[in-house]
């Protein structure tokens, strides 16, 4: 296995309370590998202030053998 | 003052995001003292607790590394207190003979003085590579290049009757790194602490039992210029001296798969602390992006929120915490410093209506 270090941004939807945040992150989180460490670690709102992106610094351990492919919206 | 029970408290200060209590060598010792005294029951995890050569034992604070804290708070994991555990140790096959030496005379220090139990001893099979790297956050974090050789070696130990691990692993050495000095005159992250909680995590997710780390690093050159907060890892030879202590008493991890089965539900509910029993959770202002705290918000377990400077800016007002007008009028509590998080803490222990000590003070209202 190898641990790899990632920065990534997600969408927060509106619809999406602080209450569900987590899960709603894991759930992203997962298809990038399994999450050993994340934190966000900046939110930034838009002019119309109901969608906000959501700053992940995050370690994976990547499996090498089912080594995923990574989403475009990495760092 | 009537006699209540304990209110278990969970303090975090994030690990290597440059806090002004707690972003050094064991800083937080005395705030984290403070609310134990609160609440006379406090979890909290390494970095609070570590302070290279500097430790405290407090019977009321149960040390509980990070990625087990996040297995805690979201209810995966429960915490059984113990008299002692015994400490395996992982020392990197790439650390020089004489620190690998001084590491071990600490251990022997710690049987000797302190009446740990130590053992047993292995070395990784071949050297461990440390990559330290900071975030656009300017938080720290690392990697670590042969993940199943630390892991092999901790299953070892674990095999051999360790039920908690020291690892020690050869840091780089920094000395003459801008991060380094602006660390030791106080400012900045400590660019090591990232890749440490990186390591323990990672022996926790696999072994589930504690584990906590100590930087083997050739000692710094006097600094006349030097931050009090940094001071407790200029005095001695290695940082395991606080790990060992930290480790020697941390509660049992208890899976909540285990205690499905009907024998140890039956016998270990009591003493088992979980975070149903969560009466406040307390963390710095800026850093309430981490998963331990997002698990409390979602349980509505108190909020105390205090101001401590980071690197990092994820406040209240950004997490939406303000649409959430019930939870925030009646659990998020702010606290200028750790002073006044002991006295929200004693308030909430004690059924002291929050609301009463602050002014100005508002009339009842009659439900429309």
């Amino acid at each position: 296995m190898n641990l790899e270090f990632i920065e990534l941004e997600l969408d927060w939807p509106p619809e999406v309370s602080v209450f569900e945040l987590k899960n709603y992150i894991l759930s992203k989180l997962m298809s990038y590998g399994e999450p050993l460490r994340w934190a966000i670690t900046s939110l930034t709102t838009y002019s119309e202030e109901t969608k906000q992106k959501i700053s992940i610094e995050a370690v994976f351990i990547i499996d090498k053998d089912k080594a995923k492919v990574f989403n475009t919206d990495l760092h | 003052m009537t006699q209540a029970e304990p209110l278990p408290t969970l303090l975090i200060i994030p690990t290597g995001i440059g806090c002004d209590v707690g972003g050094f060598a064991g800083d937080a010792i005395p705030a984290a003292r403070l609310l134990a005294s609160a609440s006379e029951c406090l979890i909290t995890h390494p970095n609070v607790m570590n302070g290279g050569s500097l430790y405290w034992p407090d019977p009321h604070i149960h040390y509980v590394e990070g990625y087990s804290l996040n297995l805690f708070a979201a209810g995966e994991v429960f915490l059984q207190p113990v008299r002692q555990q015994k400490v395996g140790l992982l020392l990197d096959a790439g650390l020089e003979s004489d620190l690998k030496k001084r590491h071990l005379q600490v251990v022997d220090g710690c049987v000797a003085s302190l009446g740990l139990d130590i053992g047993p001893i292995i070395t990784t099979e071949t050297a461990l590579s440390i990559n330290l790297e900071k975030g656009l956050s300017g938080s720290s974090w690392g990697n670590i290049e042969e993940p199943d050789v630390l892991l092999r070696g901790a299953e070892k130990l674990k095999k051999a009757g360790a039920t908690a691990i020291a690892v020690i692993t050869r840091f780089p050495d920094d000395s003459d790194d801008l991060e380094t000095k602006l660390y030791r005159q106080g400012h900045g992250v400590d660019i090591i602490a990232g890749a440490e909680a990186v390591i323990s995590h990672f022996l926790v997710k696999h072994l589930l039992i504690p584990c906590a780390h100590a930087p083997g690093l050739a000692p710094l050159p006097i600094n006349y210029d030097l931050d009090p907060r940094t001071s407790g890892e200029e005095i001695g030879y290695t940082f395991l001296q606080s790990v060992l202590v930290g480790l020697s008493r941390a509660p049992d991890l208890i899976s909540k798969s285990t205690m499905q089965t009907k024998e140890n539900s039956f016998f270990q509910v009591k003493t088992l602390l979980s975070d149903r029993n969560l009466g406040a959770v307390v963390v710095p202002e800026g850093a309430l992006g981490g998963e331990a705290i997002l698990s409390c918000i979602q349980k509505f377990i108190p909020l105390i929120i205090v101001s401590n400077q980071s690197v990092l800016n994820v406040s209240s007002s950004k997490m939406r915490l303000d649409l959430q007008t019930d939870y925030q009028d009646k659990k998020v509590f702010y606290a200028e410093n750790y002073l006044e998080a002991a006295g929200l803490i004693t308030a909430l222990r004690h059924g002291i209506n929050i609301k009463s000590l602050r002014r100005p003070i508002y009339g009842v209202q009659e439900l429309n």
